[in-house]
Parts: structure tokens; sequence; C-alpha cells
């Protein structure tokens, strides 16, 4: 009886293994209408974690039928798990998309997402040119993503110190000006450097935007996907990143090793107000200041080239959110983002979280609920008078990114010469770019 | 002749395996078996594979030299940490194998850090301790000591993750010190009475009476040190300057990061193989070194 028993458990356990679906999207209520669940995923801090979850709160209050089932993390492997999930099929209802990253899955041939415009989504708050760019997730007239905020670079200064040191952000200056600039600030303290930047900020806010004001170019050209540098071009850009390392502009690589990607805030100098500046981005304006209170910052203007052939700097927006394709609850997904987006009580819940807002009038009512911080506008504005060409979708993808990622580390430890680093650069490049084509 | 007994015992018997088998085969079997097809495809995760034959590893072996670094780091990292994790828990195995007040509870402490494993609590502590501003440094400091960068120099960052693998001996002390248990006390005796000092009783009779778990944990401890991800993943990222880029790393990058999921799958088939030669090697080799009291025969 006992071995008849333990063999009916058994079996079942295996049927359960086999056929068992733990997933429930939708179930009857109390009240016998249907339930439904959709999955909604994001990266974020504690901030823009608390303001989402109250705008989903406030919609599921208001549709009773529809349960949001937050996902949420850091962005540290957001977009590896991401890409595994929509692989597999898997993939949240409503994903938050890295605009650099949205390409690689919007060109891959295969539908991950639905196109918005097949749904008549109301755009009607969005400006047309801004809801019309690629990297606001508009592909061959198609709206695959749509975006959460304006975002884009960003120098924000320890006023009081650069008043110390008698150095002005707020007049236009060149790249060479930072050496100077640098410099000034070494003679003032050694212990202070002007810039707190890691290698990523550096390759992304110094080499990109170099590159483009140099070249009037984008890394690599979209249409015939070569790599657009000339040796004497990324020599001259490779100098300039020696000098930063050289001059004391930047802190020693050796202590920036710590504090890459999501963790410059955490860098104890910043926190010690022991840098001038950071070369940021809008987003990130307000984890800055968070880290070391006690500062006063203003928004600088950015640095240009002289006879500069396009200005660089671009507006670009912080994530897009997208509807998975393979939804099974498309129409509930789009309510949901109808009211994330266009819903004016969202657009006062939600404020900042994800840079300045991207309609009007959700910036008017943060400006009026005093959400709006002053240095965040101020960012938005500086960078949009820039309006220089946003970023190739080849040179913006992780595997591109790392070669240069990986030379700056090294011309910073002195690992290699910048004649190697130049040299290896172009190979890698090139080799990157014949695999585009 | 089989009874219907013998039958239904073995068709009962099965059952209890099943949920083990269809376990293996759902996440271990399928995948071990997808992943040797997708190592001779073009696979990038956001597109449909395409079968490219040798490829993959035509590539890593003639045009990446990312890969052959990867390899000697994973090399180094492996030959640092077998060693020193093995002569660590066999020493400690020996200061433990007393009996002394308290015993038990030192016993407890020393196999405490290996409960956590290779865990991302682990690696974050560690990485915390080191920095520029951790406690490691803030100490060195108090004796007015220069800042050592663990984490942002290359020539300390490996050293630096070895010292996290090996703190965590405590299995394999674990069995060691199980295994010097069962050596005969009346070996050490007749040693004693030969004249034979500590030195010579620990090198000619408890090494080699221990041989097969040290062969055992040789093995073991080779396979774990060949596929190191978390600690690396988590502390170093594989920098500074590629000083800890690992092959479980590379893979990572190569997989998730640039999303080319048939070259992930490649290096994990070299990884696969790497670990079977080295296995094998060791096996071959024991017959030279490792002694059985039953001269290996069952």
């Amino acid at each position: 009886m006992k071995k008849i028993f333990l063999t009916a458990v058994l079996t079942c356990i295996g049927a359960t293994l086999l056929f068992g679906n733990g997933k429930q999207e939708t179930k009857a209520t109390d009240s016998g209408s249907v339930q439904t669940t959709l999955r909604f995923s994001w990266w974020g801090g504690d901030e823009r974690l608390a303001a989402t979850l109250a705008v989903i709160d406030q919609f599921e209050k208001q549709n009773p039928g529809i349960k949001i089932q937050p996902e949420y993390g850091g962005s540290s492997g957001y977009t590896d798990k991401l890409a595994t999930q929509l692989a597999a099929g898997t993939a949240p209802d409503i994903v938050q998309v890295d605009p650099e990253a949205f390409p690689v899955f919007v060109n891959s041939g295969i539908n991950y997402f639905i196109d918005f415009k097949n749904y008549k989504f109301n755009f009607l708050n969005f400006e047309p040119n801004y809801l019309n760019q690629r990297i606001n997730g508009c592909f061959n007239g198609k709206q695959f993503g749509i975006p959460t905020g304006i975002a884009g670079p960003a120098m924000l200064v320890n006023k009081d110190l650069a008043d110390k040191i008698g150095i002005d952000f707020t007049k236009q200056y060149t790249w060479n000006d930072l050496l100077t600039w640098g410099k000034k600030v070494q003679s003032y303290d050694k212990n202070l450097h002007l810039l707190c930047a890691d290698k990523e900020y550096i390759a992304n806010l110094v080499m990109f935007i170099y590159a483009k004001q140099l070249t009037g170019k984008t890394l690599i050209d979209e249409s015939t996907k070569t790599f657009t540098l000339t040796d004497t071009q990324l020599t001259e850009i490779y100098n300039f990143v020696k000098a930063l390392y050289d001059t004391g502009v930047v802190a020693p690589v050796t202590h920036m090793a710590a504090y890459t990607g999501d963790s410059i805030q955490s860098d104890p100098d910043w926190i010690a107000g022991k840098y001038v500046c950071t070369l940021s981005y809008i987003s990130t304006i307000s984890v800055m200041t968070a880290a070391n209170p006690s500062a006063h910052y203003i928004v600088g203007k950015l640095p240009v080239l002289p006879n500069a052939r396009n200005a660089g700097w671009a507006s670009n927006c912080p994530q897009v959110l997208a509807i998975s394709a393979k939804s099974s609850h498309i129409d509930a997904a789009l309510k949901f983002l109808d009211y994330f987006f266009n819903n004016e009580t969202a657009m006062a819940t939600l404020a900042c979280v994800r840079s300045v807002p991207p309609t009007a009038k959700a910036r008017a009512i943060c400006q009026k609920n005093g959400k709006l911080s002053d240095l965040m506008a101020q960012s938005a504005d500086i960078a949009s008078t820039y309006g220089g060409i946003p970023n190739d979708k080849y040179s913006s993808v992780q595997e591109s990114k790392q070669i240069l990622f990986d030379h700056v580390e090294a011309v910073g430890y002195g690992a290699v010469t910048v004649k190697e680093a130049v040299r290896d650069t172009i190979n890698l490049m090139n080799s990157y770019s014949a695999t585009l084509k | 002749m089989r009874t219907g007994v013998c039958r239904r015992r073995e068709n009962q018997a099965f059952l209890y395996l099943l949920p083990w088998i269809l376990g293996f085969c759902i996440f271990q079997l399928y995948p071990f078996i997808s992943s040797f097809y997708q190592s001779f495809t073009d696979y990038q995760l956001s597109s449909k594979p395409i079968f490219c034959g040798f490829g993959n590893y035509i590539t890593m072996f003639t045009r990446d030299s990312e890969f052959w670094q990867s390899l000697k780091i994973t090399l180094l990292y492996t030959v640092y940490t077998v060693p020193g994790k093995l002569i660590m828990a066999l020493a400690v195995a020996v200061f433990l194998n007393r009996n002394i007040r308290g015993i038990n509870l030192i016993r407890t402490v020393y196999y405490l850090p290996s409960l956590f494993g290779g865990s991302v609590a682990v690696s974050i502590l560690w990485k915390v301790l080191l920095m520029d501003n951790g406690v490691v440094n803030a100490f060195l400091a108090r004796f007015s000591l220069p800042t050592v960068h663990f984490w942002g120099n290359p020539k300390t960052a490996l050293p630096a993750i070895c010292a996290l693998e090996i703190w965590q001996f405590g299995s394999s002390m674990v069995m060691f010190l199980a295994a010097l248990k069962q050596v005969p006390a009346s070996l050490y005796e007749a040693a004693e009475i030969d004249g034979a000092g500590t030195l010579q009783r620990f090198f000619r009779i408890t090494i080699p009476q221990i041989t097969p778990i040290i062969f055992f944990n040789t093995i073991m401890q080779t396979i774990q040190a060949l596929q190191n991800f978390t600690s690396v993943f988590v502390i170093t990222n594989g920098g500074p300057l590629k000083s800890t880029y690992v092959l479980g790393m590379k893979l990572y990058k190569e997989g998730f990061a640039y999303f080319k999921m048939g070259y992930a799958s490649a290096i994990s088939w070299v990884i696969f193989l790497l670990v079977m030669i080295i296995t094998v090697f060791l096996f071959r080799s024991s017959s030279a070194w490792v002694y059985y009291e039953d001269e290996g025969k069952f």
C-alpha cells in the first residue's frame, strides 16, 4: 500500500515537471470578471522604484481588472537578461529598454515589440520631431518604443570649489581648456582633480564626442558600415585621453577601477568634494548631487573643439518603454502606458525619475510642483543648444564600446603607447565593422 | 528468469528515479546538446542560428587574441588556487586532527567560509574589504603604510581573487580531516619506534596514506577553478586591464553582452574539453603517486 502511494506521488511529481505551468495571467476575480496580470520590468534606483510603484498602484485602483507585476532591478546585467528573455519568448509584457541597445533587437528581423502606431496609441502630448528620432524608438516610420524622458550629457560643477580655484564653466570652452584647468586644480591642491570620470565616461563622453567634433561624422558610418576615424584623428584623440591622466585632470585609473559604470557616485573622493566637476548625464544628476549634498552645484557648458565640424553633443532619451509582441494582453499594456505617459496624476507622480519628462505637459506639471530641478532643466536646455549628431547604432553597442573602454584603460595605465592603442583600436574596430556587413 | 515481481520492482524503481531523470534531461542533457549544436552556428541572440561549421572554433584559435589571454589567466588562476587551497586545507586539517578542548568549535569556524560558497555576498564583502578606502587599507593607514590598490592594480587583482578562493578551503579541509583519521595509528607507532621524526612521519606515512583524498580534492578543485566566474564578475568585471578576465567572464561577455551565443557556446565547449583533458591527465598520472590499500581494485 505504502509503495503504491509512493509510486503515485512520484508519478505526480514527474507529470508536474513535464506539464506544469506556473503562469496564470488571467484568472477570475471574486466578482466573476476576468483579472489580467501584466509583467512590467525596468531598472533604476529607489526614487524611480517608489514613483513607478505609486503609478502602478494608481492605475490598478482605476482598473481593478488589471494587475501589474513589477520586475525591477539595477541596470547592471539588465540588458543581458532582457536579451535572453526576448530570445526565449519569456520577456515581460512591458519592458524598459536602453535606447542604445534597442537597435540590436529591432534590426534582428524578429518582431520583438509592437508598433504603437498600429494600435493608434495617443501620442498627442509628444513633439513629433522628438518622437521620430531613431534613438527615441522610431525605426523606418514604426514606433517600437516610447521615450521616457529627455536625456543627454551634463557638466555638473561644484561651484564653490570652481570659484575658489578660479574656473568658469559658464562660458564656452575647449577640450584643451580642461587640460589647463586640470593643471590649475593640481597646483591648488594635489589631492584634488578637475574631472570625476572613469574609463567608460571618458570613452562615451570624451572620445565619442571629440571624434564627432573632429570629423563631423559618427564613429561608424551607418550606410557603409565602416570605421570612420583615420590614424591621425585617433592619435589626436588618444593623446588627449593620455593627457587627461598625465596632467591629473582625472584621478588615476588605479583609483577609478573600483567605481566604474553605475558606481561612480560611490567614489569617496566625489563624496568628499575633491572633484571640481563631473561629465555626467542629465538622468544621473540627482544621484551625483545626492552623494555629496553639501556642495553647491551648477551645470556648465560642454567642451567644443575650435573649428569643430559638428557640435557633437546631442540630446537623447534615457530609456524607452516597449510592449512585447508576444504579450497576451497588448490592450491592457497599451492602457497602462497610456496612463503612464498621458495622465496628469501619473506625470506628477513620476516627475523626473526618468530624467526630464518627455512631454511639454509633464514638464510644466513638474515645474509647477517644483519637482523639475533647475539643474536638470538647465542641463536639458544646454544640451539641446548644441544640436550635434547622435551616435550611430553600430558603435553604440557594447561590443564596439568595449574596444574603446579597454584602450582608454590601457592608455591610462601606461600599458600601451598611444601608437599601439591607435593601431589596435583601428584593427579591432575594422574587424567588428566587417561583421556588420 | 525475471518474474512479474522483479519487473514490477524495476518499474517502481524507474518511477522513483523519474524526477531526477526528467530534471537531468531538461536542465542538463538538453542544454548540453543544444549548446553543442549552437557552437557550430552563427547565433546572435536577437536572430535565428545560421550553421557555420567550425567557424567559431577557427575564429577562437586563430583570430581572437583575447581568448588566449583568457586561457592564460584561467590556467594561472588554477595553478595559484588549487595548490594554495589544498596546502591550506591540509595544514589546517593536520592542526585540527587532535583532541583539544573546543576542537569541534574550531573545526566549525574553519569550515564556515566554504558554506558561503562562491556567492555574490562573499564577493561583495571582499570587494569592500580590499577597496582603496576599505578595512585593509584603513588598517595599513593606521601604521602610515601606503594604500594598496588591490582591485585597481593589474598585478594584485588576480592574487586577491585567488586569495578569496583559497579562503574557502573548508570543504577540502573536512575531507582531509576524515582521511587523516583513517590513517592507522600503528604505522605512526612503528615509525616512532624506528626513530622517525615528525616531519618524516608526515611525509612518509601521512601523505602517502591520504593520497586518494589529495587526488579527489585536486580533481574537484581544478574543475571548479577552471569554471570560475562569480567573484570575477562581481568584483573586477575581468579588469583591470583584463588581468582577471577568466574564460568564464569571456563566455559571459560574448554571450550576454555581445549577444554572440554561438561563439559563447563554442567557448563553453572548449572549457569542457580543457576540464576533460586535465582530468584525464590527472587520472593517468594517479597510478604513479596515488596509493590505494587495495591497489585500486574493487
